[in-house]
């Protein structure tokens, strides 16, 4: 089964992680993030409801996602984060920038 | 002429009370009636003729059971001729009977028969009369023998015994048959009658009483009550009536009530309290000789309403209400009056009354005891005048329940309240306690506070405490001054102790936690101080110079300073600085540094002549591994080797010093040791060995602790040295009674509480591991399979999120010396290394380029939110509690704080003192 899968509907595209995202998994979801169809996102959704872990590399993607997503108006929503992960994104001020569900 | 006599007869006996008759016995032995008055007829309803005729008629009328003894009487006046008398009973006409007396003469007639001539008197009355005297006769005999009292009559005439009851012939040890017809003398005065005989003075007269003595054959006597008078039966003799009651039981009451009286006398008389009696009236009957003694005055004087001339003209009319209140109600009365006592001043008495009741419940009066209070209304007027004068508002409570007791005027002026308002209330209600404002010293207990009036303005108070037992309870007694002035001063010119103090943290920070000595060692340094509330100045300087200055040096110091509050915090700013910038200048030996420090302090200006500084310092030399040591004014500190305890410095050696800022130009002296593995050395300031001085009056001597230490170390010889302060902060902090330390890191103690622990940590047995990552997976891996091994055994030793953690610091930490350092070479190696002691700690070390970690920008900062990439070493120092950079750059260690350590046993500080020292 894969670490990261993708899923579109409409113009709102889910990716889907189930693993630690150190540098290796951060750059397998750049790619699942290249492959979709960015024009028509306006929404895109990050399922980390089974991320244990996510480091430096993997929060410079989401950054990088959020440029792309934002600069085609859409936003990011982050479904699912732990504990852990939503503090960190909260002091990383990330909060400001994704809508953490 | 027969008739005419016959008629006259007729007429004659109609008129007597009785019936007349004639009975005769005829020759041939029949009986007849000849003769019948008319009530004959008028009782029988049987004509006289038939009765003359024939006696037959009258005998039917007599009741059955007394005809027998009717013929029988009148067959023997036959044969005697002598008088006829007898009781009978006849029916009469309406079917009753009534008794009759019949009386008659007998005479021969000449024809041989026997005419008996007399009357029947009806005596049915007189029978019932008798019958009622011989049944009183018989209830009065009964009453006379069934009574306790003895009753004797005895006739005058022969002073014989005539009649003696049971209970009088057993008080002489007699029979009643035995007594009677004796001679009084014979029983009562032969040498019975112990003092008087029955007949002597008092038989003159007509009654009287007296007690006398019986006198038992056996020689006891009896007391008696003697009841005696004389009377006379007209046409009788003179008699004597005596009653004997025996009184042993009321002379044995009496003598009872005696002994109670004088018992009750005597313990009246002796005690210093004036007591008094009243009766039922409220008259009072009775003082004591306290009483009389105090008025000067005799029982006559003061009984009844005598005792009220000694009230106070102005206290009287109040006095007779209270009693006059209490008397109708028969309740308990107190009452403070003045009374003028035999000098002829007024002292204050305090009068309780009390109801005095029977068995029965009846009321008595009243017994009052008073006190003379007139020292203690002084006392309490004086205490009233000192209240009122003090500055301070001063809150009187019980220390038990809170409640307040008294307040003085100020105290309610403070609270905007009446001072009657207060009393009876908590003063947790009126005082609020700031959190955390406590800043007490050794000998007393103070805080800061507010309280907010019902009008809600706020006063600000520095309460002081004192607790002290009076009347068998504690007393807690709370002065408050008034600073809400000098807050809002304080508040105006922006003097803020809070600020204060993290300025003074932030100065000494970052100290190192896990320093690399080299050869497998490491340097585990653990400073803490916990402020008390006052905010001293102690303060702990952990600092690594080496790269700059030559060989590689940790400097330590655990100062403290004179004084209290912003000031002394803000002199703890300088002196820290001071010795900052003395070990950031040019290489200088210890002592070279403690005696420009001495001189710096003095020259200053910051410090007064009569502020210093304390303190314990030491340079370790990472290269061979020397501890230079010196104690300022302070008790030395703790070494721990191989389990045993020892001092550094040493009583006597050098290395002791007094306080620094005393005289510039001072000498001071170091001393030094070699440190070996597993050395612990512990440094505290006085805090500690204070800390039990507030509530137990004792302290701790260095030798004392000493011992302490070595106590703890001998149940637990391996405990790393941040677990042994735990410990010995615990047992003294448990000792004292105070809590210190705490998630909060709380000081409730009197005193800033220091402590500065190092161990030389051996890494002979750490994990490590070799890595050459060619590629970010390969690295991705070692990462995973690294916390794989670690993350348990962190998680055992109760490491907070353990994995989230790990992860941060081995991803970006890694990734951070393999991409910048090595630039991703495989060829060069990574070294990790994990242990557990002290800390959890995860050291990493690259050999590529190193960089300044102090550089790197916050990635928080608001134009550095959005940045692709530096978050890295925020992750890292995010994840671990302490982080330790090294070699330029190119290695750190990562600390994990362990939680506080499983309660282990702990020694009792009572008995050190027993302690051998080893």
């Amino acid at each position: 089964m894969s670490q990261i899968s993708t899923d579109v509907s409409g113009n709102t595209a889910t990716i889907r992680v189930s693993v630690a995202i150190d540098g290796d998994v951060a750059e397998q979801m750049k790619t699942a993030f290249s492959a979709l169809p960015l024009d028509k996102i306006k929404l895109l959704v990050l399922d980390f409801s089974a991320v244990p872990f996510i480091g430096s590399a993997g929060l410079g993607k989401l950054l990088l996602f959020y440029k792309r997503v934002s600069s085609n108006g859409g936003a990011i929503e982050v479904r699912g984060a732990s504990r852990e992960l939503q503090e960190l994104f909260q002091e990383l001020r990330l909060d400001l920038l994704f809508k953490i569900v | 002429m027969e008739q005419a006599w016959s008629d006259r007869l007729r007429r004659l006996t109609a008129a007597a009370p009785g019936i007349a008759y004639e009975f005769r016995r005829n020759p041939d032995g029949s009986y007849c009636l000849p003769f019948a008055s008319d009530r004959m007829y008028e009782f029988f309803g049987i004509p006289i003729e038939l009765l003359a005729e024939d006696a037959q008629h009258a005998f039917n009328r007599v009741h059955p059971e007394d005809l027998p003894e009717l013929m029988r009487s009148i067959q023997r006046s036959e044969r005697t001729m002598a008088p006829w008398r007898h009781e009978f009973r006849l029916r009469h006409q309406k079917g009753h009977y009534l008794w009759f007396l019949g009386q008659s003469i007998p005479t021969k007639d000449p024809d041989g028969g026997i005419t008996w001539r007399g009357f029947l008197l009806d005596v049915t009355e007189f029978r019932k009369l008798s019958e009622t005297l011989r049944d009183r006769d018989r209830f009065l005999a009964n009453l006379l023998e069934s009574l306790p009292v003895g009753v004797v009559v005895i006739r005058k005439q022969d002073e014989r015994v005539v009649l003696i009851n049971a209970a009088g012939a057993a008080m002489v040890s007699h029979s009643a048959e035995q007594l009677l017809n004796m001679r009084c003398r014979d029983v009562l005065c032969g040498g019975r009658l112990s003092k008087h005989c029955p007949f002597g003075e008092s038989a003159s007269e007509a009654a009287h009483q007296d007690e006398l003595l019986l006198v038992q054959p056996d020689g006891t006597p009896i007391p008696v009550l003697r009841q005696f008078r004389t009377y006379s039966i007209p046409g009788d003799q003179d008699y004597y009536l005596m009653v004997f009651t025996d009184i042993r039981e009321r002379k044995r009451l009496e003598t009872a009530l005696r002994d109670s009286e004088s018992r009750y006398r005597e313990l009246a008389d002796s005690i210093p309290a004036l007591v008094w009696i009243s009766g039922p009236d409220g008259a009072c009957v009775d003082f004591n000789r306290t009483w009389l003694e105090f008025r000067g005055r005799t029982l006559e004087q003061e009984k009844e309403d005598g005792w009220l001339e000694g009230v106070h003209p102005d206290d009287r009319e109040r006095v007779t209400a209270t009693y006059r209140n209490a008397l109708q109600a028969r309740a308990p009365f107190v009452m403070t009056y003045r009374l003028l006592r035999h000098d002829g001043v007024y002292r204050w008495i305090e009068d309780h009354g009390v109801p005095r009741l029977d068995t029965e419940g009846n009321f008595l009066g009243y017994a009052g005891g008073c006190m003379d209070i007139t020292d203690r209304q002084e006392a309490q007027a004086y205490l009233e005048a000192v209240m009122a004068g003090v500055q301070a508002g001063v809150f009187v409570s019980d220390a038990r329940t809170d409640i307040l007791i008294d307040v003085n005027n100020e105290a309610a002026r403070l609270a905007e309240q009446p001072r009657d308002s207060l009393v009876g209330r908590s003063w947790r209600d009126i005082i609020t306690r700031d959190r955390g404002s406590d800043h007490p010293s050794a000998e007393e207990r103070g805080w800061d506070g507010q309280i907010v009036t019902p009008k809600l303005h706020l006063r600000r108070v520095r309460v002081r405490e004192t607790v002290s037992a009076v009347g068998g309870r504690d007393i807690l007694v709370q002065s408050a001054m008034d600073i809400t002035d000098l807050h809002h001063l304080l508040s105006s010119q922006q003097v803020d102790i809070a600020l204060a103090r993290q300025l003074l943290d932030d100065v000494v920070r970052p100290m190192p936690r896990h320093v690399n000595l080299g050869r497998d060692l490491s340097l585990f340094v653990d400073a803490r101080v916990w402020p008390c509330a006052k905010a001293g100045g102690d303060h702990a300087l952990v600092r690594n110079f080496g790269d700059l200055i030559g060989s590689p040096l940790t400097a330590l110091a655990l100062c403290d300073q004179s004084g209290h509050e912003v000031n002394c915090v803000l002199r703890g700013i300088y002196t820290t600085l001071t010795l900052d910038t003395i070990l950031r200048g040019s290489r200088r030996t210890l002592q070279d540094r403690l005696e420009l420090f001495n001189s710096l302090l003095e020259l200053s200006g910051v410090f007064r002549e009569e502020d210093f500084v304390t303190g314990r310092f030491g340079d370790i030399d990472h290269d061979t591994g020397i501890l230079t040591y010196a104690a300022c004014g302070h008790p030395p500190a703790f070494l721990i080797r191989e389990g045993q305890v020892a001092l550094l410095p040493d009583a006597g050696t050098p290395g002791n010093n007094g306080p620094c800022g005393f005289l510039a130009g001072t000498a001071f002296t170091t001393a030094a040791l070699r440190l070996l593995p597993g050395d612990r050395v512990i440094a505290f300031t006085d805090g500690l060995a204070e800390m039990p001085y507030r509530n137990r009056k004792q302290r701790f001597t260095a030798p004392m602790l000493a011992r302490l230490v070595q106590a703890i170390i001998d149940k637990n010889p391996d405990l790393p040295v941040s677990e042994l302060t735990d410990v010995l902060l615990a047992t003294i902090t448990t000792f004292s009674g105070e809590s210190v330390g705490g998630p909060n890191g709380d000081n409730s103690s009197a005193d800033d509480v220091s402590i500065l622990a190092f161990e030389i940590e051996s890494l002979t047995q750490a994990r490590q591991w070799i890595l050459h990552p060619g590629s970010d997976r390969e690295l991705a891996q070692s990462v995973t399979a690294i916390a794989r091994e670690l993350v348990p055994l962190w998680e055992k030793q109760g490491i907070r999120s353990p994995e989230f953690r790990l992860r941060s610091v081995l991803e970006e930490g890694l990734s951070n010396i393999w991409i910048h350092g090595h630039r991703k070479s495989p060829d060069i190696p990574i070294r990790v290394r994990a242990w557990v002691r002290n800390d959890c700690v995860l050291e990493l070390a690259g050999a590529g380029e190193g960089f300044e970690p102090e550089r790197v920008p916050d990635p928080r900062l608001p134009d550095r939110i959005l940045a692709d990439s530096g978050r890295g070493i925020f992750m890292i120092r995010r994840a671990a509690d302490f982080l330790d950079w090294f070699d330029a750059g190119r290695a750190f260690r990562a600390a994990f704080r362990r939680p506080a350590a499983p309660a282990i046993p702990v020694p009792d500080p009572m008995e050190i003192m027993t302690f051998p020292v080893k």
